[in-house]
């Protein structure tokens, strides 16, 4: 059996723009259960702790990753994005409300991993086409809606450079 | 009527959205512990002894409790059956009879602590035979599954409308088939979970906040074991995060870590992974079909006999429902005048099977459909035109099929329109088109197929379901119903129809469901039910609210209830909006007067209402799919051209909340077409741990989808409401097999099992 350093450490996160100490935890402590547990961001999400279903994704300074693959000790100093920060408590984001509008969501537990690399993609696309948002889709997994809301809802706020469909 | 019918908006999405969702990890108390289970790295075996004699010493252990410790009775058998010789897991027993059943439980101050004392304990097995693959589970001489019983058949029953034999010998055509469908797992892509306390008081009381679809029957079930009247426990479903049937049942986990909180008088939550997921929450489909279908020379179907073997796992942790539904729909939406099945039902030493989105239907789909494309192929007709000749006709409503439902009472198809949905399905979905162009696509190194399929899927199943419905001082409406919802917007359905009753504005209805205390009784969401079943009963409660608002209003206004409208949260005198009053002042009425004087209201007191639906049986929905395949000759790659879908789920609440069903049950049946199954290997070790060897739709591969609806409302419920949401998952894995199958048939490949994978289907000589 591997021996873990159980002895605790604290350490400062910037998550959405605000610093969160964080105090007495062990050292091997997942990025997401940091923001979970410790944090009590419970926005994002667990689906699988092995990287695949994406429903932990988050940005570190504005790239998405899977924070069940990322001790919370490597994300010091860097730039922390989830679910919570897209959008201020009074109004959606269009990115939400194109979802809200298209029905992007059902159980809704994918959509902040979804809604994170989604906010990556739209940052870095301005004109898309339908196979390049499924390809951006390609390491979240939803298991309810069929990914083609979703992409209607991510298209819906770019140019689509798809062209006429056959 | 306003809400109803149109495509709303889903009221829980901004929370849903800000991450504000609340699901059963996301729940802390003060003090809770993390549980953590040591589970079996063997088929089949005796648990000779666990050593814990490391792990109890470890940092955070609180509590380790083995087979030697506690003695539990077997788990309840749900959904009994006649014929089932029933096996229901023993929680923590001596014996283990599939990989990942639970062996012992940790309770720690973290999961991560709970988890690392689960890799310094030590379990010795005594392992013995077992046998995993169901084609063998019946053989002579096969391994038993549980020592204790003679051979390994759970069950064995038939379903018979005259006699197929007979028919069959004198039939002037007759096609034989032979199929298997791979073992799927649900996969939510929440896990199972739940957290446990227990309030100490006086009186012993019970919360369990859990990912369920049946709280009412969890609370039930904790009731029995623990003895406790069914007001002391409440079992509440936060937001759950998908479930597709794994949370169905009751587990053996559900009741552990219940009894392990109150053992230690603390709170204790529990939060599967996917390896336990994967090994440990139910399975479905893996079935084995024969059959063989009698015709005439045009092609009108005579006979059909099937006999088939269905896996049910280590266990039966819900009945034998899965090929009960399976023996029923075979016929579906065809006349088949004589009709026999034959089930047996195997235990293997595999995780258990219980129903998956679909739900047996899917199987049956499969056993009609290949059945008339073989037929078609022999007497050179289009599968689209041996369908036609075939089908129910549209005036035979009520139809009786002369089987047995899952219920036990005779089968009778309430409404469709068979004809019209298939034709709708052809016309919108070009099949005449790609038919031509199937042969100009056709190119050197692939090949083009199309397939088509339609299915009957039973919805709206009983016993019933309540909702109460209440009217607030404030004007809001709150409905409460004992289904559950795990993506399906049940809050936004059930609000438009209370909205519509009682006039009110969508948002100012408040549903609340998935809480035994929100209402008495309960049955759960499966089935396609809660539209149909819990959107009756919510329709029954809103117009007796409404008839007491008509009562005192009419009192009030001095007015009879004929001439009274509701509206915009108010009651008022037609033709005269100004004598109106708010919904909310005849609640706070309604309330009574001041203590000590006289009630004067010609109604109870309280402007609220329960009523439960009972449904006479079954509501029919069905589905047509059309799709088009490319497969490349060298590689076996398939690709989804096109993609057409037709149903008829009666009335439909909100359109865009079906489509969303449709869409992703079709692509959850693709999934089964082609990409996912659970695999063991012969000593029964699971060999898809991880979601990156149990493969499931991503959103690179997925089609776009056309959904189509047709809308025959069924007389057996006052909305014509039927399911929808197993829909899209039934008819899909025979559409898209069938289409790839119609693209190799020129190569020589027949295909007799699903999934169908890249590697089933390429041209193995290179040079033809």
């Amino acid at each position: 059996m591997a021996e873990f350093n159980t002895k605790s450490m604290s350490y400062v996160l910037r998550v959405n723009g605000r610093e969160y100490p964080v105090t007495d935890v062990e050292p091997r402590m997942l990025l997401a259960d940091i923001l979970r547990d410790t944090l009590r961001l419970t926005g994002t999400h667990l689906g699988c702790e092995h990287g695949v279903c994406g429903a932990c994704t988050v940005l570190v300074d504005e790239r998405p990753v899977r924070s069940c693959l990322m001790l919370g000790v490597q994300a010091r100093g860097r730039n922390i994005e989830t679910v919570e920060g897209i959008s201020d408590t009074d109004s959606l984001s269009p990115l939400q409300e194109a979802f809200w509008e298209h029905h992007a969501l059902q159980c809704g537990f994918c959509t902040p991993g979804v809604l994170m690399t989604a906010q990556h993609f739209l940052k870095t696309h301005e004109r898309a086409t339908r196979q390049q948002v499924r390809e951006a889709l390609s390491g979240n997994l939803c298991r309810c809606t069929g990914y083609q809301p979703i992409v209607d809802a991510i298209l819906s706020l770019v140019e689509d450079a798809s062209g006429p469909t056959p | 009527m306003t809400a109803i019918g149109k495509p709303v908006k889903r009221l829980v999405d901004p929370r849903l959205l800000r991450g504000h969702g609340r699901y059963v990890a996301d729940i802390h108390r003060p003090g809770l512990l993390h549980a953590a289970f040591v589970r079996s790295v063997h088929a089949h075996a005796e648990i000779i002894g666990v050593d814990i004699s490391r792990a109890r010493g470890l940092a955070g252990v609180v509590a380790i409790w083995t087979p030697d410790e506690v003695a539990f009775s077997p788990l309840p058998l749900l959904f009994a059956h006649p014929k089932l010789d029933p096996v229901t897991q023993t929680p923590l027993g001596h014996m283990v009879h599939h990989v990942g059943e639970p062996v012992a439980i940790v309770v720690a101050t973290s999961r991560y602590r709970a988890e690392d004392a689960i890799a310094a304990i030590r379990v010795e097995y005594r392992v013995l035979s077992g046998v995993a693959f169901l084609h063998e589970a019946l053989s002579k001489g096969a391994p038993r599954v549980h020592r204790d019983r003679p051979h390994n058949l759970a069950g064995e029953f038939e379903q018979r409308v005259g006699d197929a034999q007979a028919a069959l010998r004198e039939a002037p055509v007759v096609v034989h088939d032979h199929f298997e469908v791979g073992r799927i797992s649900c996969m939510p892509i929440e896990t199972r979970g739940l957290l446990a306390e227990w309030d100490g008081g006086l009186d012993k009381h019970l919360t369990v906040y859990a990912a369920t679809q049946t709280p009412h029957m969890m609370r039930h079930i904790y009731g029995q074991y623990f003895g406790l009247e069914a007001e002391n426990v409440r079992v509440v479903a936060p937001d759950v995060g998908g479930a597709f049937g794994a949370k169905e049942p009751f587990y053996v986990e559900d009741l552990v870590v219940a009894w392990a909180a109150r053992e230690l008088s603390r709170p204790v939550v529990w939060i599967e992974d996917r390896l336990e997921h994967l090994s440990a929450a139910v399975h479905e489909r893996e079935q084995i079909h024969e059959s063989a279908m009698g015709l005439t020379r045009d092609g009108r179907i005579l006979a059909v006999h099937d006999q088939f073997l269905a896996g049910t796992g280590a266990y039966v942790p819900w009945g034998i429902i899965v090929p009960i539904i399976t023996s029923t729909l075979i016929p579906g939406t065809f006349q088949v005048p004589h009709y026999l099945c034959h089930a047996k039902v195997a235990y293997t030493n595999t995780t258990p099977l219980a129903p998956y989105r679909g739900a047996g239907r899917p199987q049956a789909a499969m056993v009609i459909n290949r059945l008339l494309d073989a037929a078609a192929l022999k007497l050179g007709l289009d599968p689209a035109e041996i369908r036609r000749r075939n089908f129910i006709p549209t005036d035979a409503f009520p139809y009786e099929t002369g089987l047995i439902s899952r219920e036990g009472s005779p089968m009778v198809i309430d409404s469709g329109d068979y004809p019209d949905l298939w034709e709708t399905l052809l016309q919108e979905g070009q099949y005449s088109y790609w038919r031509q162009r199937q042969k100009a696509l056709d190119e050197d190194d692939r090949a083009i197929g199309i397939g088509v399929a339609i299915a009957l899927e039973n919805t709206g199943m009983g016993p019933f379901e309540g909702a109460v419905v209440s009217v607030k001082e404030n004007g809001t409406v709150t409905v409460a119903t004992g289904a559950a919802s795990q993506g399906q917007g049940h809050e936004t359905s059930l609000a438009q129809i209370v909205a519509d009753v009682l006039g009110v504005r969508m948002d100012s209805v408040r549903v609340h469901e998935g809480d035994t205390d929100a209402v008495p009784l309960g049955t759960g969401t499966f089935a396609s039910r809660t539209a149909a079943i819990a959107g009756s009963a919510a329709h029954g409660a809103s117009l007796l609210v409404k008839q007491k608002i008509l009562a005192m209003a009419g009192q009030l206004l001095e007015a009879s209830a004929d001439d009274l409208d509701l509206k915009d949260g108010r009651v008022h005198v037609k033709g005269v909006p100004e004598k109106s009053l708010t919904l909310g002042d005849l609640a706070f009425m309604a309330q009574g007067p001041f203590p000590g004087s006289t009630y004067s209201w010609p109604i109870e007191p309280g402007l609220s209402a329960t009523h439960y639906f009972v449904p006479a049986g079954a509501v029919y929905s069905a589905s047509a799919h059309l799709v088009v395949v490319e497969v490349e000759k060298h590689t076996g790659q398939i690709k989804i051209l096109h993609y057409v879908s037709a149903h008829d789920c009666g009335r439909e609440i909100n359109p865009l909340i079906v489509k969303g069903q449709i869409i992703g049950g079709i692509v959850a049946g693709i999934g089964t077409a082609l990409y996912e199954e659970v695999l063991y290997d012969r000593e029964g070790q699971l060999l898809t741990n991880s979601l990156m060897d149990y493969l499931i739709p991503g959103a690179v591969e997925m089609p776009d989808i056309i959904s189509l609806s047709q809308g025959t409302p069924t007389p057996l419920n006052p909305l014509g409401v039927k399911g929808v949401g197993e829909s899209g998952a039934i008819p899909s894995p025979q559409a898209v097999s069938a289409a790839v199958q119609d693209a190799v048939r020129g190569w020589g490949i027949a295909i007799r099992r699903v999934p169908v994978h890249s590697q089933d289907v390429y041209l193995r000589d290179p040079r033809s």
